[in-house]
């Protein structure tokens, strides 16, 4: 199969990622042949692929057609990181008032076209994205998980952070990633995005004892679109 | 039998029972105390107070591929308290014919000793301080010297061994219990009654990130997903099993229908399963009151608080 590796704005730590381990992702080679990937190959064919991955938001005119053609040109699109799946660092323009005239929203990849799934994270777990691409390959759904990094961390033998009195998120954010933040002793971003059914409203309300309104919203910013309701109204009544 | 060991005696006796066994006992990681192996005694070996998580960690391990056969094992827990060895009587009737539980459990030896009741603890309300279930229990004297009981074959065995005066009588401590209090002869039937409770489990519910985080820690909390992996190196497929649990929304999912939809179905029927089918199809509750769960909640959700209110509400509306 053939396999096109896109990055919009962004860092492009999540193509690093994929690269960090070359061995591990020299597997994943043998069951595609890379058409694009210009932060590690000279020659890029425009395509068509079987699976694209695409990382970052777009924001120039010039993104936004590449991604209109990459969803043209491949058969399923996956998404890459926090960025292309919830917006990422920059998405927390939007909850600003910009300083600058007519400036667009940032919008996330699955805003822009349809996507078939999300590889989440800041950055990505590069197993997961492994995994992913062989499950694609042999015609399987991938598998997303899809708990909160509470119950990883839990399995870490590690105490809870919230409970010390750091503002953690990790009770309401996907996990997958193996707790590693938690572990150490650093709290939850959020990076990968909240889990499904989950309660943003006990979040706001447990945060209040460490942090202000405004810096419990700015911690929020993060989950991008999936927020934005609770950060207008406040608080449930 | 039961002897009398020294502190020197007794580490002599820890690497009498490692050479044997893969000792898994409390050690210090980063100012925590988790269930670790461990080839050396420390002062952390006889911990009085819990580890993060049970012993279940490692009996109920994540399994690769399914379709292998499992690998027998001695495994030793030294150090464990009265709680988690309860558990594991419970958990071995859970898991009498899972062949990975049976390849862990069959050969492993269990070292219990005393502990210190915690402020979330409430093992007592489930009778699970007897002394029962263990192969040894090492319990601390106050002049510093160790009497060691050995109940089975295996730690008679292994008790002979070790140096130490043989004691004709002696008499257990009785652990310590603390205030915390519910009344288990109506518990069951006002679980049971999720109709006439449904506004109090609405309000927990609310106030619960269904994280899990309880699940996780819960000696007797043994749920699992069942999935399909592909080995990227050679495109194998393997059946393997994995740690989940009820609280989680794809648990209950299939074939795109949701049995329980909602976050206080959930966390009903967490409560059901340990307080009404537990001790339906196992005949005991599953929970021994270790208290870990309160422990762990990032929400601060209290089970002692939960039970005693339920059984509050349940009396003022029977009686």
């Amino acid at each position: 199969m053939t396999l096109g590796i896109f990055s919009l704005t962004c860092c492009e730590g999540c193509q690093f990622e994929l690269l960090n381990f070359y061995d591990d992702f020299a597997h994943v080679l043998n069951f595609y042949d890379i058409l694009n990937f210009s932060l590690a190959q000279e020659e890029n064919l425009p395509g068509p692929f079987d699976v694209a991955l695409v990382e970052g938001t777009p924001e120039t005119r010039e993104e936004l057609k590449l991604l209109k053609g990459i969803r043209k040109q491949s058969k399923i699109l996956v998404t890459l990181g926090t960025c292309a799946h919830l917006g990422g660092i920059q998405a927390q323009r939007n909850f600003k008032e910009s300083e600058v005239k007519g400036k667009r929203k940032v919008l996330p990849v699955s805003k822009v076209v349809d996507i078939d799934y999300a590889i989440t994270g800041c950055p990505i777990n590069r197993e997961e994205a492994y995994q992913t691409l062989v499950d694609i390959y042999h015609g399987r759904e991938p598998y997303q998980i899809n708990y909160p990094v509470c119950f990883e961390c839990r399995h870490n033998q590690v105490k809870c952070l919230l409970k010390e009195g750091k503002p953690c998120l990790g009770s309401i954010t996907r996990g997958g990633c193996n707790a590693i933040c938690t572990t150490n002793g650093f709290v939850c971003l959020g990076c990968r995005g909240p889990v499904e059914q989950t309660n943003l409203y006990k979040i706001k309300e447990m945060l209040k004892k460490y942090l202000t309104d405004k810096e419990i919203n700015q911690r929020l910013e993060i989950y991008g679109e999936f927020v934005d309701n609770i950060i207008k109204e406040g608080d449930r009544h | 039998m039961v002897k009398r060991l020294s502190l020197d005696n007794i580490s002599k006796f820890y690497a009498l029972v490692a050479a044997e066994y893969t000792v898994y006992s409390p050690s210090q990681k980063g100012g925590l105390v988790s269930l670790e192996p461990k080839k050396y005694f420390d002062r952390y070996s006889l911990f009085k107070f819990q580890t993060i998580m049970p012993p279940k960690k490692v009996l109920l391990e994540n399994v690769y591929d399914l379709e292998s056969n499992p690998k027998e094992q001695k495994l030793a827990f030294f150090g464990i308290h009265l709680c988690d060895v309860k558990a594991i009587a419970t958990m071995d009737r859970i898991f009498a014919k899972d062949p990975f539980y049976r390849a862990k459990r069959d050969d492993s030896l269990i070292v219990a000793t005393g502990c210190q009741p915690t402020e979330s603890c409430f093992c007592h309300v489930f009778g699970a301080n007897k002394h029962q279930g263990f192969d040894l229990f090492i319990q601390e004297e106050h002049d510093g010297m160790f009497t060691v009981f050995a109940k089975s074959a295996k730690g008679v065995e292994l008790l002979q061994k070790s140096k130490g005066k043989i004691l004709m009588s002696a008499s257990y401590q009785p652990i310590g219990q603390n205030q915390n209090e519910i009344d288990l002869s109506e518990l069951t039937d006002a679980v049971e009654n999720r109709r006439l409770f449904e506004q109090h489990w609405q309000g927990i519910a609310n106030n619960c990130f269904g994280c899990g985080a309880c699940t996780a820690v819960c000696p007797l909390c043994f749920c699992f997903d069942t999935i399909d992996r592909t080995d990227p190196e050679g495109g194998n497929c393997h059946r393997s099993r994995t740690d989940d649990a009820c609280f989680f929304a794809n648990f209950s999912k299939i074939s795109n229908h949701d049995f329980r939809p909602e976050n206080v179905d959930r966390l009903y029927n967490w409560y059901h399963h340990k307080f009404v089918r537990g001790p339906k199809e196992n005949g005991d509750f599953l929970c021994v009151g270790c208290g870990r769960c309160i422990t762990a909640c990032p929400a601060n959700l209290n089970i002692i608080r939960i039970l005693s209110a339920i059984d509050n509400v349940f009396d003022r509306a029977t009686n």
